[in-house]
């Protein structure tokens, strides 16, 4: 396969410009997540040890298997929410090894709230629970969790992706035969009791350990009596009592130590067989991508610069080189792996819907896994285009993406306005894992348009109303919807929200792929099936 | 015959091509035929035997490179990609065009401007994204059609290179 010739100058002032401004960027992510990680109060440390707890942290470092990677989710869930109080959202979720296996692993923050969930922490572990089920992984839920954080009950409990979609997701895992193991180290109270109560294996913690419907205050204001934690739901209760929990464990070390001896009892299903060849790595130096990337979200960037990059030897199969340029599509390898790349190189017209549509079906038939890389800013409008049909090629673009099979990934390179993100397999397009880098914005529309758009509307408010209108207020209007505008559309503002699976450091973004296709490669494909294409 | 293989051997060209793989390797470098056996040797090495003499050999592939130690000499011998080679050899376009409508946000460079790869040699505007537009070779710039806030159509030669020699 021809490797893609790059002819990124590394001692132009540009380079070096862009370079300063995405290591700024990656450090600060750095110091973000670790922030949301281990920065915590002394008096959570403290409770914590005082009841012989370990950090959540140290319990997944003890779980995973020793010196093996562990792909983490969303680490800034929440970051731009609930005043900051509920950093990572109150959990951790990821992709790690245990015992070999690639598991998911989902752990109840204790160090924040007692490991109370917030309506984003239900979010975010409803998603690892998709994640689980899309990709076939076995789930080790780490439950310590004081359970729903009341005051915000109302955007946590009642609908159909909020709490209840958590235990859902249990049974739809079990149904497909996915095993669970759940480790019980702090309480599981109310909803939370049926995390292992819907495990296929349990272990809970003497003394620290407790599952129940009802807590002990619950208990006493329901029906006046008088109990501990402990003998309302501990440890021996549900292990020689009730059969509720499994595996007695006396300490945070053995509970762990039995949890990593059950899952080594695990089948392990076979993957399906993805072409993989001798690995290589990119020819080009990924750290070079600090270069690349520009430092405004108007610019756009040659995508060949990042794949260059990303694969294994740099090396590029190019598919349609001269139609559709705006558009790159080809064959590479990641980690050894297959894959298919769609990557934009400008606006979509109608010949890069079409190739782009086309493409996606040579991978889904050739059984291709596809990596999506997004910088769009929407498809073509306007008369012309539109005469020729840009709309009906787009939605043929999108049902060729829906329709496919294949395990899909997407990477938020830069922007991704308006219906583009669709086509390129946004977040509502089921795709396995989507991570964003630090310097991506997203949003129906760019910030100035917005800042534009809604000034216009408040200028014919104001003409409405017979009110006297003054540039001043109008400029004001532009301003405030700018900044709040540019503040939503920060890559911060959309992992807070939990639209992607996390910020990733552009360097890293071969290993969380390879990791994110790996993984997939646990779950069977479907059949394959299209919706009609409007020609 | 099916495609020739081409190598670099130092700074000598070596096209190679398969006659015949049963029951021996029979291959034409530069048009001499050669019948090569190889098995596997003792430690690891194999011996290849090339038209009944044996040769003790090791070899490791880096990207691109194979380095080869054959009877105690090592060699090292890069593969040239059939598809990059034949697009070298049919040259570069030197017409640089628009891939999209839009408008001219900057000109760097005149006619007569030398450029290397990569250089930009404008910066477009279209549908809220600024676009460079790079020189697709070194070489020196023959003209530049646009000015700074023209517009211009999806297509349109903006830049041309003057021919390489």
């Amino acid at each position: 396969m021809p490797r893609i010739h790059s002819t990124i100058q590394t001692n132009s002032a540009e380079f070096r410009r862009y370079a300063a401004h995405n290591r700024a960027l990656a450090a600060e992510l750095r110091a973000r997540q670790h922030a949301a990680r281990s920065e915590r109060p002394v008096r959570d440390i403290e409770r914590l040890a005082s009841q012989g707890k370990m950090m959540p942290r140290e319990r997944i470092e003890q779980l995973l298997d020793p010196a093996t990677p562990f792909l983490e989710f969303s680490t800034l869930a929440a970051n731009m929410a609930y005043g900051g109080e509920a950093p990572g959202a109150s959990c951790i979720t990821g992709i790690g090894m245990v015992q070999g296996r690639e598991v998911i692993l989902c752990a109840h923050d204790s160090s924040i709230k007692g490991g109370a969930w917030y309506p984003l922490s239900v979010k975010k572990i409803v998603r690892c629970l998709d994640i689980a089920i899309e990709n076939r992984l076995p789930v080790i839920h780490l439950c310590d969790s004081a359970g729903g954080f009341l005051p915000l009950q109302s955007e946590l409990f009642p609908d159909k992706y909020m709490a209840g979609r958590m235990f859902r997701n249990q049974c739809m895992l079990s149904e497909l035969g996915v095993k669970q193991l759940a480790l019980v180290f702090g309480h599981c109270t109310a909803g939370g009791a049926y995390i292992p109560a819907l495990s296929d294996y349990s272990v809970i913690v003497r003394g620290t350990g407790a599952v129940f419907l009802g807590g002990p205050p619950l208990v006493k204001a329901a029906t006046g009596e008088i109990v501990t934690a402990d003998e309302l739901g501990g440890c021996d209760l549900h292990t020689q009592v009730s059969g509720t929990c499994d595996y007695p464990a006396s300490s945070e070390i053995e509970a762990i130590a039995i949890g990593r001896e059950i899952v080594a009892q695990w089948d392990r299903p076979a993957k399906w067989p993805l072409q993989r060849d001798a690995i290589e790595p990119p020819y080009y130096d990924p750290d070079e991508l600090y270069g690349i990337i520009p430092d405004d979200i108007k610019r756009a960037f040659e995508m060949r610069e990042v794949i260059a990059r990303l694969v294994d030897g740099s090396r590029f199969h190019e598919y349609q080189p001269a139609y559709g340029t705006t558009l790159v599509c080809g064959y590479a390898n990641l980690w050894g792996y297959k894959i298919g790349i769609l990557a934009n190189n400008g606006v979509l017209f109608n010949d890069s819907a079409l190739k782009g549509a086309h493409f996606i079906e040579l991978c889904n038939q050739n059984d291709t896994p596809i990596v999506f890389l997004q910088n769009i800013t929407g498809y073509m409008i306007g008369r012309e285009y539109e005469a020729r049909g840009i709309s009906k090629d787009g939605a043929k673009m999108i049902m060729a993406q829906v329709g496919a099979h294949v395990p899909k990934f997407t990477v938020m390179c830069h922007g991704s306005f308006g219906a583009g993100n669709y086509g390129m397999c946004g977040r509502a397009f089921d795709g396995r894992l989507l991570f964003s880098w630090p310097n991506h914005q997203i949003g129906v529309m760019g910030g100035e348009q917005a800042a534009k758009t809604l000034a216009e509307v408040k200028l014919r408010q104001l003409e409405r109303r017979g009110e006297a209108v003054d540039q001043a207020t109008l400029d004001q209007v532009h301003q405030e919807t700018l900044e709040a505008y540019q503040h939503q559309l920060s890559a911060y503002y959309s992992t807070s929200e939990v639209w992607d699976d996390g910020i990733l450091d552009p360097v890293d973004t071969r290993n969380a792929l390879g990791i994110a296709i790996s993984a997939s490669l646990n779950a069977p494909l479907g059949a394959r099936g299209y919706g009609v294409f409007r020609f | 015959m099916g495609l020739d293989f081409k190598f670099r051997l130092d700074t000598s060209e070596h096209a190679i091509s398969i006659r015949a793989r049963r029951p021996a390797l029979v291959v034409d470098i530069d048009g001499q035929a050669y019948t090569a056996h190889e098995s596997a040797a003792a430690d690891g090495a194999s011996v290849l035997e090339v038209d009944g003499r044996r040769h003790h050999v090791w070899r490791a592939w880096e990207g691109d490179r194979l380095h080869l130690r054959v009877d105690g000499r090592t060699f090292s011998v890069g593969y040239e990609d059939a598809i990059v080679a034949a697009q070298q050899a049919a040259g570069t376009d030197d017409i640089l065009r628009a891939d999209m409508p839009g408008v001219v946000v900057a000109v760097h460079g005149c006619a007569g401007s030398a450029v290397s790869a990569g250089d930009t040699v404008l910066v477009i505007e279209s549908m809220k994204m600024q676009i460079n537009i790079v020189a697709p070779r070194d070489g020196v710039i023959e003209t530049i059609e646009v000015d700074v806030n023209d517009a211009f159509d999806k297509g349109a030669v903006l830049a041309a290179l003057h021919p390489s020699t």
